[in-house]
């Protein structure tokens, strides 16, 4: 499973489950996540790829996508 | 004075300041009150009477916050729908209040109102994109009418949950928010040289509130987009340059945890307002640490009240976080004991709640407002709290069974209902678990038939289906975080739940499974 599926796979069950694959999809302006749905999202990616995501990297372009989250935690955790 | 008659008497006097900033626009006070005038012509050739419901269904915009306006100048009612919500919870609230019209977005009329079960939205759906021009205040030279309303007029339902499922519009009227915004913009103070960051959606009481005590000081609001990313707000409190932020705890927990806002020097930013639940005295001394300048207001109140009854002077906080502050202007707040008589200094009793910032009552549902408003026109809120020696309230929890996390007031009967609806589950309890991210956190216990799922994975798959079926019905905020899987609960002798030894058992006594 790749880490984008592996995201999406806990946003369906987890979070919303009408969330359709899209990696390049906006997670932010397309109402996927609320801010709440958001944060617990956030707290498992650290528990699940064991990184710690500091403030300044919880930008759009880190956490705006699939693509995107994937590519932050690669370059965050090189085993992932 | 009517709501929209303070806007025309404003935009009168600041008529090239700016009145609302958005990301990728902006309107100044005139252009606000023109545009609003003319579309209030256009509701008006559309049929929308006086008195009629007018639904609101977008992200914050321009357009949408001119088409609030215009329903009061056309002397509407205003109801800004929740876009989080599921289609048959916004239908239930369709169905209740019967708009003449929804001004929607195209994204949320696609989505949202085309979902709609038939015949639950029968009015007219003006969809913002197709109509420019009408929102943009293109009606030829007519001006709406001299206003004729009055003051005890409703102008605007508030929708909230009820502890049955079914929705209450709270009705409040022009006087209603007189009464706040003049309160509310008296102690903070509000003058036209303030501005503001609304991150709070505008169906959210707080939202409206802050619209109106905002707009009618003349000071300028500008509408971050949402709350996704906190660094984003911050970046956004930074650059806008605002002197006044507000948001419910959860909103600041995830500023000061997930992002650099102990740490920015914000020397526009005079103010913060927290409200919507308590925040935890250990936040509140974060902050004053770090932005010793910052004014922290604590506020209290509930929707039914327009929605402020309390709020803390600012320079009480380091002596007591833990309070919500004594009465604002004009409003008259009493404890009561069971007896119904006042209760003594420091006795806890229900927080009642008496002035014109006290609703006129749930929308066509007098049983449900003679249960709380009493003969003397007194707000009974339900919230249990008492009195200090120089007049602070503290609050002590609820009579009932009623949830407040990150903001959302949530019942759970409502959410036991939902969960009985489930296959296979038995029993319901729903509870809020005390939590430092949203004050409550909301988890649901279920009882399932037998056979109990075998091993793990199994009661997994169990708890992600229910868990599924809720977040179908439900927005995310409302929806229970955690599930408890049990084959029986833990009962009293006489067969009740004995809910102490359940919450107790988390984790601990199997098979209760967390999913």
């Amino acid at each position: 499973m790749t880490t984008q599926e592996q995201i999406f796979q806990f946003i369906r069950t987890k979070l919303n489950p009408n969330a359709k694959f899209d990696p390049t999809q906006n997670l932010m302006g397309d109402g996927v996540l609320d801010s709440l749905a958001m944060m617990d999202l956030i707290v498992w990616l650290e528990q699940t790829f064991k990184i710690s995501i500091d403030s300044d990297d919880l930008v759009p372009e880190n956490f705006g996508t699939l693509d995107a989250m994937a590519g932050y935690i690669g370059r965050a955790c090189p085993v992932a | 004075m009517l709501l929209h008659e303070r806007l025309h008497d404003i935009a009168g006097r600041f008529p090239a300041k700016l009145a609302l900033g958005f990301g990728e626009g902006s309107l100044t006070f005139a252009e606000l009150d023109r545009r609003s005038r003319a579309l209030a012509v256009t509701l008006r050739d559309l049929g929308v009477r006086p008195g009629d419901r007018v639904g609101l269904l977008a992200d914050p915009c321009a357009a949408v916050v001119v088409a609030f306006w215009a329903t009061l100048y056309a002397d509407a009612i205003a109801v800004f729908l929740n876009e989080q919500l599921a289609p048959e919870a916004l239908g239930d609230i369709l169905v209740d209040c019967e708009p003449a019209i929804v001004v929607a977005s195209r994204r949320y009329a696609a989505t949202k109102l085309a979902q709609l079960r038939p015949g639950a939205q029968g009015g007219r759906v003006l969809v913002l994109e197709d109509e420019p021009g009408m929102f943009a205040g293109f009606a030829g030279d007519r001006v709406n009418p001299a206003p004729t309303g009055s003051e005890a007029n409703i102008a605007a339902i508030v929708y909230t949950s009820g502890s049955t499922g079914r929705p209450k519009g709270v009705c409040l009227s022009h006087r209603n928010w007189n009464t706040t915004v003049r309160a509310v913009a008296t102690h903070m103070p509000i003058t036209a040289a303030d501005s503001y960051l609304m991150v709070v959606p505008l169906h959210y009481v707080h939202g409206l509130m802050q619209l109106l005590v905002h707009t009618l000081r003349g000071a300028s609001i500008h509408f971050a987009k949402d709350f996704l990313l906190p660094s984003v707000v911050l970046e956004q409190l930074a650059r806008t340059r605002v002197t006044g932020f507000s948001g419910v705890p959860y909103h600041f927990a995830a500023l000061i945890d997930r992002s650099n806002f102990l740490r920015t020097d914000l020397p526009h930013l005079r103010w913060i307002t927290v409200t919507g639940g308590r925040m935890p005295p250990e936040r509140i001394a974060q902050i004053r640490l770090a932005q010793p300048a910052l004014e922290i207001h604590i506020a209290y109140g509930q929707t039914e009240c327009a929605p402020r009854a309390t709020a803390l002077d600012p320079r009480r906080i380091d002596r007591k976080p833990e309070s919500v502050g004594s009465p604002i202007p004009g409003v008259n707040v009493v404890i009561l004991d069971d007896t119904g008589r006042e209760a003594h200094q420091g006795e806890v009793g229900e927080v009642v709640v008496r002035g014109d910032n006290v609703m006129v009552g749930y929308w066509r549902q007098p049983e449900a407002t003679a249960g709380v408003i009493d003969s003397l026109g007194r707000l009974h809120t339900g919230d249990l709290g008492s009195f200090d020696e120089e007049g602070d309230l503290f609050l002590a929890g609820r009579r009932d069974a009623m949830i407040k996390s990150a903001g959302e007031r949530v019942f759970a009967e409502e959410i036991e209902a939902l969960l009985l609806q489930c296959d296979g589950v038995l029993e319901a309890v729903v509870v809020g678990v005390p939590d430092d991210l949203s004050g409550q956190r909301i988890e649901a216990h279920v009882r399932v038939s037998q056979p109990f799922p075998d091993g793990e994975p199994a009661v997994q798959r169990l708890a992600d289906r229910i868990r599924q079926h809720c977040l179908s019905k439900l927005p995310f905020a409302r929806a229970p975080k955690a599930y408890h899987v049990w084959a029986d609960f833990p009962r009293k002798p006489n067969g009740k739940i004995d809910r102490q030894r359940m919450l107790d058992g988390i984790g601990r006594l199997p098979p209760a499974t967390v999913g």
